[in-house]
């Protein structure tokens, strides 16, 4: 617990988002047993202004919103979740593999090229398409997209650590190469790994976001952040709350996970935490210098 | 009235919210056209010295300075940044260690030279000018010249990549010299050069020192350097100036304890020391360590009591020398006591050797396209050339040569990271080709382990000390459980660490500790043979020679034969049995150390021998 107090105290930047982030996960974890069915439609109350007894309004049906954007969380951050996790692992193994056996990491880097050269809504687009909306279309739709780019970190941090001397060590100990990706390399590129899956959550919820915007996401009647912009488009200029309130949720949601997979990369990378030091020593001049005269 | 002056500069660094003193109350002077070496080990503080001189430090960590460091009564701390960069111009010139890194990789050296031109009576803007341009081309051509490299026009217009390491490092000096300063600071300008193109540049220095009258600071952890270069020179050790005096004086008669002792660490051409090097016991002490007396008393063979109570200060002398020291030493300093005269294990040359290399070749890159980091079309390139070769048990061989020489490459093929091109490697029943090992490979790796330059990156930084030792073990012998847990433990004591060390990580120990580990991993599976490439290069002299004892040690108590690689004659013609000499990929020549030092008919090793820097040939000339 004095560890945890020390290094929020160290790391504010790091510990602030994550608390936000903690603490939105949490409502719309229990959020829904508190509140009215999200899909309970009420057509004698239908966009209702914030206020009175729907805390955020109604939508055209008479569902509640709030209830919808705490349910709509649920989906949407759990499927974020979902992608990157799926992605990241399939991501890290090519990763890992191209960057030790040179030769098979050449023709993997040439698909993966290839791979990234589609623009990546068109290809979750045709997914979604050919596949039908659902879970899993949507999982390998947007996975797909982030494989290639986590591929390619992973493989030039691996190649970085296995030109390092301890990797040939323990080839002079006789390990195999599978058993050194596995004891040497892997726990040295963890923290590359954390910090990158944050960054594809944020990136994976706005690809979420535009899809169900499409209708290509989530179907309705369930909610989800980017199918609530969606509906609540037709009626911008009555209800400008229908889009306003989703939209403000999916901004601050991404802004925050994005600033904690930054400020996260310098309590692992000594590298880049001497880099900002020396950004906050720029901008806020030298605390140390000596006094003139 | 000297022309640099330090008054008790003392350097305060915050890093992490912690404030560290790097160096405390240092008082120095400078002559106009005199050279002050500044020596020490890493951690003493002198490159943030040379660096807070030149006030580059601030851009890269937070400093505080108090006392003063003037320049021609000027005293810099007080410049506002704006200031500072005007007195820069034609007054402080700097050499660094890394003349790739500080050379712009995208710009020709032209340019480069001409961009540093700055006289400091030049008006702002006069370089665009047709004027400009021509004065700072005519400058840059006579520098260009006055470095040794007369080929101007060719060279202006080539890329840093493009020049070898000497190369560079003279263009650095040129660059310094652009502005005409009356201060050169270098900072181990020849540390990553060869001994051969080291000799070049010092005696480069020597003479554009003189003829421009500059005074120069130059940093550097080589005693044997320092000879050759310095008029003066100051010792540092852990942020505190210990001993300053002539160089005659501080070679011949050091007073302070460490001093002598740092000297006595260098092995000396022609003295042989099979039994041991002499080292000092302990590690540096960290910058953070309060200590209330002498900052060297732990390691101090004189120390006193008074020594751990009240740090000295620098003001006794003796003679011309000043130090900071309770017990002075006063015998003058005799760097020919040989120790173990006779070869340790007589060696019995009718053994069947350990190792037998017959005529391997290397080459890289046959002309076809390489799946390697790059793409391109290499032309094929000798690394080693029918090179043979056998070692026999117990056997210290040691194998010199420069940078390309292909040492490494041989290293690597014996030890089975690189299959050779031709030829074969035998060690007992093994037999390694170029269509790999033949047998157990297992086998094979057990009778050869190998020992790397940097210890640094030599260990997984995620792994304990006892997870590292370990590993060669579970990989290639059948101890498992409590049995390898034994088995860790004695290795650690053998290698002289306390027994707490097998659980930290690397990061929590010493350089000198680190490579202890290593030798610790590689007596594991027990060896027969250890390859060892630059073992000590990353090391500080006072601790070269503690690691170098465990070795020998280890070759007494275990007839273990060492392959040891390195660039430094003088250390290996001290403790090797043998020795070979590579150039260009070829063995050219073989032999007992002393046969080498004294009667070597190879040219090249002849050049080797001319440009080692030698503390006793100074010694001898300078009684």
């Amino acid at each position: 617990m004095t560890a945890f107090l020390a290094f929020a105290r160290r790391n504010p930047a790091v510990v602030v988002p994550a608390g936000l982030l903690l603490v939105i996960v949490f409502i719309t974890l229990i959020g829904p047993f508190f509140l009215a069915s999200p899909t309970a439609t009420d057509p004698i109350n239908r966009l209702q202004p914030p206020g009175g007894s729907h805390l955020l309004g109604t939508d055209t049906y008479g569902r509640d919103v709030l209830s919808r954007l705490v349910t709509g969380g649920r989906a949407s951050l759990g499927m974020a979740l979902l992608i990157t996790v799926c992605s990241g692992a399939i991501g890290t193994f090519l990763g890992l593999v191209s960057g030790y056996f040179i030769r098979a990491g050449n023709v993997i880097m040439r698909v993966t090229d290839a791979w990234m050269a589609f623009p990546a809504i068109v290809l979750a687009m045709v997914f979604s398409v050919t596949l039908g909306p659902g879970v899993l279309t949507e999982v390998l739709a947007i996975g797909i997209i982030f494989i290639p780019f986590s591929a390619r970190v992973l493989r030039s941090r691996t190649m970085e650590i296995t030109s390092r001397t301890f990797v040939e060590a323990a080839r002079v100990s006789g390990m195999g190469p599978w058993k050194i990706l596995a004891v040497h390399v892997l726990p040295n590129v963890v923290p590359l790994i954390i910090v990158q899956t944050i960054v594809y959550i944020a990136a994976t919820m706005l690809i979420d976001g535009v899809l169900s915007f499409l209708g290509l996401g989530i179907a309705a009647p369930a909610p989800s952040w980017g199918n609530m912009i969606a509906e609540g488009r037709n009626y911008m200029s009555i209800a400008p709350y229908l889009m306003v309130f989703p939209g403000l949720v999916l901004a601050v949601t991404v802004f925050l996970v994005n600033m904690l997979g930054t400020n996260l990369r310098p309590v692992f990378d000594p590298q880049a935490r001497q880099l900002q030091a020396l950004q906050r020593l720029r901008t806020h001049g030298n605390p140390f210098r000596r006094p003139k005269g | 009235m000297s022309r640099l002056e330090l008054a008790g500069l003392s350097l305060t660094v915050l890093a992490d919210d912690v404030e560290t003193e790097l160096v405390h109350e240092i008082s120095l002077s400078v002559a106009a056209g005199e050279t002050l070496c500044i020596v020490g080990e890493s951690g003493s503080g002198k490159t943030v010295t040379a660096m807070s001189i030149i006030r580059l430090l601030e851009f890269v960590a937070p400093v505080r300075t108090t006392g003063g460091i003037l320049l021609e009564r000027t005293d810099i701390p007080t410049l506002t940044a704006e200031e500072m960069r005007a007195f820069r111009t034609g007054r402080i010139g700097m050499v660094f260690q890394e003349a790739l890194d500080s050379l712009n990789p995208s710009q020709r050296i032209g340019k480069q030279l001409l961009e540093a031109y700055s006289p400091r009576d030049m008006i702002p803007g006069a370089l665009r000018t047709m004027k400009g341009q021509q004065a700072a081309m005519a400058k840059a051509t006579s520098l260009l010249r006055e470095v040794g490299l007369p080929d101007t026009e060719r060279i202006m217009a080539l890329y840093p990549h493009q020049l070898s390491g000497g190369m560079q490092q003279r263009i650095m000096i040129a660059l310094a010299l652009m502005s005409d300063p009356i201060l050169l600071l270098a900072d181990e300008p020849t540390t990553a050069l060869d001994v051969t193109t080291q000799a070049e540049i010092l005696e480069l220095f020597r003479r554009l020192q003189r003829e421009h009258n500059m005074s120069c600071v130059f940093i550097t952890h080589d005693m044997g350097v320092a000879a050759e270069i310095s008029d003066r020179i100051a010792v540092m050790y852990g942020g505190r100036l210990v001993e300053v005096g002539t160089t005659r004086d501080i070679l011949t008669k050091p007073r302070h304890h460490y001093t002598r002792a740092l000297l006595e660490c260098v092995p000396q051409l022609g003295v042989r020391r099979t039994s041991g090097l002499a080292s000092i016991p302990g590690a540096v002490p960290s910058p953070r360590d309060e200590l209330l007396g002498c900052r060297y008393a732990p390691r101090c063979p004189a120390a006193t009591e008074v020594c751990t109570t009240a740090p000295p200060t620098l003001a006794a002398t003796l003679g011309d020398t000043t130090f900071a020291c309770f017990n002075p030493a006063t015998r003058p300093l005799d760097l020919t006591i040989a120790v173990g005269e006779t070869d340790a294990p007589a060696l019995v040359a009718t053994d069947r050797p350990t190792l037998t290399v017959s005529g391997i070749t290397k080459v890289f890159g046959n002309g076809r396209r390489t799946p390697n980091l790059d793409h391109l079309r290499k032309r094929a390139v000798v690394a080693v050339r029918d090179v043979s070769l056998h070692i026999a048990p117990g056997e210290f061989f040691g194998l010199v040569g420069e940078s390309g020489s292909g040492k490494t490459t041989l290293g690597r093929m014996i030890a089975a990271l690189e299959h050779p091109s031709a030829g074969t490697i035998s060690v007992g029943d093994h037999e390694h080709t170029s269509k790999g090992v033949t047998g157990d490979s297992r086998e094979f790796r057990r009778s050869i382990q190998l020992i790397f330059q940097d210890p640094q990156s030599s260990l997984d930084p995620r792994h304990t000390v006892a997870r590292i030792i370990g590993e060669p073990l579970r990989e290639l012998t059948n101890l498992r459980g409590a049995e390898l847990d034994t088995r860790v433990a004695s290795l650690i004591d053998e290698v002289g660490l306390p027994a707490a060390t097998k659980n930290k990580l690397p990061s929590q120990l010493s350089g000198g500790q680190r490579q202890r580990v290593a030798i610790a991993r590689a007596i594991g599976p027990e060896p027969r043979l250890i390859v060892a490439d630059e073992p000590t290069s990353a090391l500080d002299v006072s601790v070269q020679g503690q690691v170098i004892n465990i070795l020998l040690e280890l070759r007494r108590e275990r007839d273990l034969s060492f392959l040891f690689i390195t660039h430094n004659l003088s250390l290996v013609l001290s403790v090797a049995d043998r020795v070979g000499v590579m150039c260009k990929g070829e063995l050219v020549e073989v032999g007992h150390p002393t046969d080498i030092v004294t009667n070597s008919t190879h040219p090249y090793t002849r050049q080797l021998l001319a440009a080692n820097p030698d503390l006793l040939a100074y010694q001898t000339t300078n009684p």
